[in-house]
């Protein structure tokens, strides 16, 4: 059960709709005043009171103002009797007997309101007219409002939620007062009750400066009529209708635009980070190192991540993903430049501001949360041959022939052996050696209340996800406690946080080479025992992949983060409003990763290398200290809010990494039993920021509407020649609907506003020290007793950050009552000095050095429609659609020569199994580079590919020349979800697709045309490829052993679909669980990873298997 | 203030590197900026680099490098044919390095220009030293890249770099580079001579691991030997004034050095001794007016050991070079052995052979020290630009500390000789080369072609090349 006290100001209001005498009003009146004079001394339990020949109502109002308490009766009841009364230090019950008792008055208090009624026993007429009353919330917008608390006054149990409309209906009977409305973030309001009145429409306003369709940007709470950003706001109900492992694939099912690059060798691996970006890649490596990287990692999506804000703290990605969902109040995505412009030279890459949700008044109200989550491996997407296949297919392939008679002998017995194996039943699958079912659970519990002054939340929460891979797991520990005290003008809060995290890898190795073994070998012996090693063509040794896992090495990660912000508000007048805070975070961690020497990592390896142990230990610590001046007024038809913003921030970050060689046994597994150790290697990196922000809107009678944001922000990162960056955004609006001709001609349109605006934001994406010249001391030798140091590289003084110039053009479209809405944007954003390595002459000392230099154009579009198919509120009936789509293009418009170069150097190369990526002007990042191949020559069953003179032919070596067929990312990337609610249940089914992404089928192009066949293979190896001449194929001979790079042949234009996630929710009837003294309890049901269509069919989760993922979570609140 | 405050919060320190500016807030931070580039020094002057005895000593013919081997760097250099990736991998980073040793001093020179911390002497003699280094990185830039020092012209040949500055740097023509390189000389001889200890003591008893004189507590004064010291800057302003061809000035400093005394009136630098090699002193550590201090370098496949890649046909050696002369302590500085590759034996040097601290012999008397400026180079000057009777009297001195006999130089005989003795003196030091360019020579000993201008200026390295373009 949960009451909501009053709020003082609500006085006001409620005075204001009372039809009730003038005597009445005054007496109310009175009270308030009363009563805001001694607030601070609520609940005084004893009354003191002197009086002769008074009236009645004179003496209520004064026990009222001792008590502190609200007292309600209906008009008339009580007489106004003059008496006299002499108390001295009375309870309050007394007090009120002594008064009422006289008149045949009862009363009853609950909480801080007295409610005062005729004595049904002194009146034996039966009074109990029943009223049926129908009661709509809405807000000051006529919006109904869901979930308003609405309470009968005097009633034990009597409170009830609006509904999805805002309406709800009871019964009332007579001697029933008030109804009290209450809904967090508005002003409580108390309604009379009047006799044969049934429909009653309570419009509740909201506190001034709070929630008033604001939108978060984690700087400002900028009011939204006057917002020209693009932005996605999820909210708590979303997260929980697509709930995932974590919150960051929840995100990414509800938004495309936040983009998850799919990776496919990661599949559902709970210990990997995601690449995470919005709106495309601005950036473009900038250090060598990672310039030649570039190949063989996925270093580029990186470079593109964007910011996460956690209750207006930077916190990092991983800190996102081990977030328990339960604690999120909100998520919003800032997309363009009017939106992150306040985060400077943070911005570019954009913003994703999570609010963690914060305690509300009341009754203290807990809790709780359990949950069963499994991890199911899924191996859908592979399709193995089996033993008798598998032999069959080498025997094609001639493996077990040779035209070297001394050889034959031991390939017929190796045949034999293997025949052997297959004719006695062997045909291990292989794919189910190291996986598992992984069983994880969930458990949350959080309590929360207060009052007017204090208002406290604590939780704690344990999420523990078991992968499908043996071994691997991710657990976190969650709590937090927050807290705030409010006075009349000034609060304060503090929260804070604390997070256990302890994960670890599987040992089992990858997943892949599993997928790669035969299947007539079996894992074990006959005794249990995992064997070692298995005999293959040509004497080579096979390693048994599951070996390992039985032995005692782990790879596993350990950290603690604390995190504590403290703010102060304070409303110094209406609509000014000063905040500030200091938020400070501190993280430490470790990781162990021990090879035991039993491990066949080390069969060839000598016996003093034999056995490997790295550890590393990081810390790292953030603080932010943040002053924030808002104003927001409304004079005539304008409304104008302005705010100004001072904040400085550090971030520290250590490591220490060293690692051992050698260990005599498999038991000794302390690194410092190692026999040799190298040297301890560091890194230590720091960055500050100091910056301003103001920024301002103007809103004109609601039609015409401008933003505008400006930002100054000093990095120590920044070259010291350009220590301070400008950044600014301009946008307009014109909110069409509020214009009298769509009023009075159109009223089918609800809403339809539309918003333009540019702006730039900048990207500090490049290592702090980028810019310094610094010194590196020789640690290694000496010169002749002396220490020495020199330069490590050339600095740039006028190293900057770079600037992400956009524009962003919206609208936003409510249509038939808000039946169907419609939301999307085009945006073009220019990065212009990208950070990037250029040339040096040699002459100058180093021949490269990092320079603002390069150009990159994103452009897209993102488009959000959700629409009602049925909304009948009578029956809570609901059912709605929501899609979602958005597009990304890429262009390299300017790159370094440095960058040239190193692309250069690289074009011809090729990558086995692979995809060259390739940094060329005027292509996009995402290019795809491949050979051309116009098939397989029928003749010979070899591959044909296009020669550098044009001409065709079967040979493979030397530099053969490239095209780009197109970008790896798709054209559209879609979402799709729908959700029925009735009655007490909901359901969401969220589709996720891809289109129009060149995408090279990994599958057929190594396991298929460059299939090793001494190796377990894709089926379509049998079906497939060429055998003979004259034979029209689309894979090269089984015969043939030179290696097919990735050309135009294996590359397909994508179209894929998945099921990302059901969630199925039923909350259980008030009426069953009242009883229980429960609030609400819910019984959800979710599985994520559910289907998967795609015309490219290949082998899905090549290191780390996919899973499905189901969980069952309860949860009750009391 | 606040502007001043802002800027103290937005300037970083990193933890394992050290900004210029902090470096150079501290004593010790010179000093360490100094120390860094001899170090530096390493890349491009230790044994087997380049400019020691992988490159020009190549060029010069010195080593074997028969056309079977025509895949490899050492024979295009033996062929003189630089036109070729595989001179162009190795001169890339050779250029960088020098430029880089270059950078490095001109920071360290900028600071100095700016500081208030240091000591009169200390300021002065790191400047002296850190002008010298810039002069002796670009001499040997100039050496290999520049126009033969006997015709010039006015073309633009190399940068002369004194700034550090990333924009485009100017190109600057023989005469305007060989004066500011004598510029950069000069000056350093005038300060050097007025702090270095060198000047007041001798080297050796300043060659110590501890402070030796209580009026240089700190070891930055010892070891002068392996710093461009005072005497260094002569020899080198010897060689500089030699290759510009003004032969009495080249006498005049060459003979600052031979005629320079410690207090006790001994001679400074004296020529090495048969006794220096039994105590593996195989560099012969008392000429050295500059060597470079190494730390553990391993020969055992370059120039001596087992598997040594550079030797030269002992018989040739000793009929065309040494004449005979077995006796010659030069002679006595070579392994000879037979050889795995070729049908004659083979003669390697032993110059920096047992400098790997960690194999060598125990107790290990190596003195560690790369040569770079000698004593016998004087002795050669002082030969070269001295009127015949004075060369013949340097000259039997120089032939008697090498236990051979003087024979009479004349005018016809002066050359040849002192081609055959700059062969013998220098070995694996990689100055040959650079006599021969000096010198014009068309017809190398042992080259099987004729060496003009194009076998003698190198080309600049593609990086370079590629960038001014």
């Amino acid at each position: 059960m949960q009451i909501n006290l009053c709020d003082k100001i609500s006085r006001i209001a409620r005075i204001l709709s009372y039809k009730i005498p003038l005597a009445m009003k005054l007496t109310i009146f009175i009270l308030f005043c009363a009563f805001l004079q001694v607030s601070a001394k609520v609940n005084a339990q004893f009354i003191s009171l002197s009086e002769k020949n008074t009236s009645t109502l004179v003496i209520l109002e004064k026990i009222q103002e001792q008590s502190g308490y609200d007292i309600f009766f209906k008009n008339n009841l009580v007489r106004d009797v003059k008496i006299s009364i002499n108390l001295n230090r009375a309870s309050l019950q007394n007090a009120l007997r002594l008064v009422l008792d006289k008149q045949n008055l009862v009363f009853t208090i609950e909480d801080n309101i007295i409610t005062i009624k005729e004595n049904p026993k002194a009146d034996n007429v039966q009074k109990q007219l029943i009223e049926k009353i129908k009661i709509s919330v809405v807000n000051d917008q006529d919006k109904p409002l869901a979930g308003a608390t609405i309470q009968i006054l005097g009633k034990k149990i009597a409170t009830m939620a609006s509904g999805y409309d805002g309406t709800t209906t009871t019964t009332a009977i007579e001697g029933d007062t008030a109804i009290r409305v209450s809904y967090t973030g508005f002003i409580t309001k108390v309604i009379k009750i009047e006799s044969g009145k049934i429909n009653y429409r309570i419009k509740l306003i909201p506190i001034e400066g709070t929630l008033k369709d604001v939108v978060i940007t984690g700087m400002f709470d900028k009011p939204k009529e006057s917002f020209t950003g693009a932005v996605t706001v999820i909210s708590k109900e979303q997260i929980k209708m697509f709930g995932n492992r974590n919150l960051l694939r929840t995100i990414a099912n509800i938004d495309p635009a936040f983009n998850i690059e799919e990776r496919n060798t990661i599949g559902s691996n709970p210990n990997a980070l995601p690449d995470i970006s919005v709106r495309g890649s601005s950036s473009i490596p900038s250090g060598l190192t990672d310039l030649n990287n570039v190949q063989a990692t996925n270093i580029r999506n990186a470079y593109n991540l964007p910011l996460f804000i956690l209750d207006g703290f930077e916190v990092s990605l991983q800190r996102i993903m081990d977030m328990n969902q339960n604690d999120v109040e909100s998520v919003v995505i800032l997309k363009d430049a009017s939106s992150t412009a306040a985060y400077g030279a943070r911005g570019a890459n954009g913003v994703i501001v999570v609010t963690s949700i914060k305690p509300v008044a009341g009754k203290m109200r807990i809790s709780f949360t359990a949950g069963l989550n499994l991890e199911i491996p899924d191996f859908s997407s592979y399709n193995l041959l089996d033993a008798a296949d598998k032999l069959k297919a080498e025997q094609l392939a001639d493996l077990y022939t040779t035209n070297f008679p001394p050889s034959q002998v031991a390939l017929t017995a190796l045949y034999n052996t293997n025949l052997n194996a297959v004719q006695n039943g062997v045909n291990t699958n292989w794919l189910k050696i190291p996986t598992q079912t992984g069983i994880g659970q969930n458990h949350q519990l959080s309590l929360s209340g207060g009052d007017n002054e204090f208002r406290y939340t604590v939780n704690g929460s344990y999420n523990q996800v078991t992968g499908a891979l043996k071994g691997s797991k991710r657990d976190n520990a969650n709590g937090g406690i927050t807290m705030m005290y409010l006075l009349k003008k000034i609060r304060f809060s503090n929260n804070l946080s604390v997070g256990f995290n302890n994960s670890s890898n599987s040992t089992w190795g990858s997943f892949g080479t599993y997928v790669d073994m035969n299947p007539y070998w079996s894992p074990y012996d006959e005794n249990g025992n995992p064997i070692k090693q298995f005999n293959s063509f040509n004497g080579v040794m096979v390693t048994n992949p599951a070996y390992n896992g039985s032995l005692p090495d782990f790879d596993k990660s350990k950290y603690t983060v604390v995190r504590n912000t403290t703010a102060f508000d304070w409303d110094i007048i209406k609509g000014l409003k000063w905040s500030n805070s200091v938020g400070f975070s501190r993280q430490t961690g470790s990781t162990d990763v021990f090879q035991s020497p039993s491990n066949t990592a080390f069969i060839y390896n000598t016996g003093n290398a034999k056995g490997y142990y790295g550890q590393s230990s990081n810390f790292s610590q953030e603080y932010q200290i943040r002053s924030n001046l808002t104003y927001g007024t409304v004079i005539g038809k304008s409304s104008i809010y302005a705010g100004l913003n001072l904040q400085s921030t550090e971030s520290k970050q250590n490591t220490l990494t060293v690692t051992g060689t050698g260990f005599s046994n498999d038991k000794q597994s302390n690194i410092s039993q190692a026999i040799n150790s190298t040297r301890p290697a560091t890194t230590e990196l720091t960055t500050r920021t100091a910056g301003a922000i103001a920024t301002m809107s103007y809103n004109y009678d609601g039609r015409y509407f401008v933003d505008g944001t400006y930002n100054v922000t000093g990095g120590s990162s920044f070259g010291s020649n350009s220590r301070y960056g400008n950044f600014w955004s301009a946008g307009l609006g014109w909110t069409v609907s509020n214009e009298r001709f769509i009023k009075d001609h159109i009223p089918q349109i609800s809403m339809l506003r539309l918003r333009y605006n540019y702006g730039v934001s900048g990207g500090l994406n490049f290592s702090p020290y980028q810019s310094l010249s610094t010194y590196l001391y020789v640690l290694t030798e000496r010169y002749r007793n002396l220490t020495g140091a020199s330069l490590r590289a050339f600095g740039n003084k006028d190293l900057k950050w770079q600037n992400t110039y956009q524009q962003n053009a919206g609208i936003d479209l409510n249509l038939f009552d808000n039946w169907l809405s419609i939301s999307g944007n085009y945006y073009f954003k220019t990065t212009n000095n990208a950070i990037t390595t250029a040339y040096l002459s040699p002459a100058h000392g180093f021949d490269n050095y990092i320079e603002n230099f390069g150009k990159i154009n994103n452009y897209g579009a993102d488009i959000n429609v959700q629409t009602f198919l049925i909304k009948k509120p009578e029956k809570n009936f609901y059912w709605s659609i929501t899609a979602s789509a958005a597009t990304n293009r890429n262009v390299l418009v300017r790159l370094s020569d440095a960058m040239k170069a190193a692309n250069k150097a690289a074009e011809t190369g090729n990558v086995y199994g692979g995809v060259l990526y390739q940094f060329v002007e005027g292509k996009s990042i995402d290019e795809l580079f491949v050979l051309q191949s116009p098939g397989v020559d029928p003749a010979t069953g070899r591959v044909l590919l296009v020669q550098p003179d044009g001409s065709v032919s079967t040979n493979s070596t030397g530099a053969l020349p490239k095209i780009s067929v197109g970008q790896g990312v798709p054209k559209v990337d879609g979402r799709f979800s729908t959700m029925v609610r009735l009655g007490q249940f909901t359901a969401n089914i969220g589709f996720a697709a891809r289109l129009g992404g060149k995408k090279v089928n990994y599958t057929l192009l190594n396991k298929v045309e460059n299939a090793v066949l001494t190796r377990n293979v894709d089926r379509r190896v049998l079906d497939f490829r060429w055998t003979k001449p004259d034979d029209i194929s689309q894979f090269k001979s089984l015969k043939v052993s030179d290696v097919t790079y990735a050309n135009n042949r294996f590359v397909s234009t994508e179209t894929t679909f998945m099921l990302n996630n059901i969630n199925l929710a039923y909350s259980l009837p008030t009426k069953w669980i009242k009883r229980l003294n429960l609030e609400q309890v819910t019984i959800t049901s979710s599985m994520s990873n559910i289907a998967y269509w795609s015309n490219i069919e290949q082998e899905r989760g090549t290191s780390y298997p996919y899973a499905l993922q189901p969980s069952f979570t309860l949860s009750a609140t009391f | 203030m606040i502007s001043s405050s802002c800027k103290k919060f937005l300037t970083i320190e990193p933890g394992t590197e050290t900004t210029a500016s902090q470096l150079f807030a501290s004593k010790q931070g010179y000093t360490d900026a100094l120390v860094g580039i001899y170090m530096n020094m390493r890349k491009n002057y230790s044994p087997a680099t380049f400019l020691t005895s992988g490159g020009t000593d190549f060029m010069a013919q010195l080593w074997y490098a028969p056309a079977t081997t025509s895949y490899n760097l050492t024979y295009k250099l033996n062929q003189n044919n630089y036109a070729t990736t595989e001179v162009d991998d190795t001169t890339n980073p050779l250029f960088l390095n020098q430029y880089n040793i270059i950078l490095n001093a001109n920071t360290l020179l900028n600071a100095l220009s700016t500081q208030h911390i240091l000591e009169e002497r200390l300021a002065g003699c790191t400047e002296g030293e850190a002008l010298a280094i810039r002069a002796f990185a670009h001499f040997d830039l100039i050496r290999l890249f520049g126009p033969m020092p006997a015709n010039p012209g006015s073309k633009a040949y190399l940068p002369y770099v004194t700034i550090v500055d990333r924009n485009t740097l100017p190109y600057d023509t023989y005469s305007s580079y060989m004066a500011k390189l004598s510029e950069d000389l000069n000056k350093a001889e005038q300060l050097l001579m007025k702090y270095d200890p060198i000047y007041k003591y001798g080297p050796s008893s300043l060659n110590t691991d501890y402070a030796a004189y209580t009026e240089y507590p700190d070891l930055f004064w010892y070891y002068r030997q392996n710093r461009m010291n005072y005497y260094a800057v002569l020899g080198l302003q010897a060689r500089v004034k030699l290759w510009m061809g003004d032969k009495a000035n080249a006498a005049k400093y060459a003979k600052m050095v031979i005629d320079a005394v410690d207090p006790n009136g001994a001679k400074k630098f004296t020529f090495g001794t048969e006794r220096n090699l039994s105590s593996k002193n195989y560099v012969f550590f008392t000429e050295h007016l500059f060597g470079l201090n190494i730390e553990n370098f391993d020969d055992s496949r370059i120039s001596s050991g087992s598997n040594a890649q550079q030797f030269i046909q002992q018989p040739k050696l000793l009929s065309d070079v040494y004449q005979g002369e077995r006796s010659d302590l030069r002679y006595k500085q070579l392994n000879i052995k037979k050889s795995p590759f070729i049908p004659d034996s083979i003669a390697t040097t032993k110059k920096y052979a047992d400098m790997l601290q960690s194999t060598s012999s125990v107790p290990n008397y190596n003195v560690f020290s790369v040569p770079l400026i000698r004593l016998s180079e004087m002795y050669l000057i002082m030969i070269e630009c001295s009127p015949i009777d004075l060369a013949n009297t340097y000259y039997a001195t120089y032939r008697a500390a090498k236990g051979v006999p003087a024979p009479i130089l004349t005018a016809s005989t002066l050359q040849p000789t002192l081609i055959r003795e700059y062969i013998k003196e220098f070995y694996a030091e990689g100055q040959v080369f650079f006599m021969y360019k000096r010198l014009g020579v068309t017809n190398m000993l042992w080259s099987d072609h004729v060496t003009g201008e194009a076998q003698y200026v190198l080309p600049l390295p593609s990086k370079e090349v590629n960038i001014l373009r």
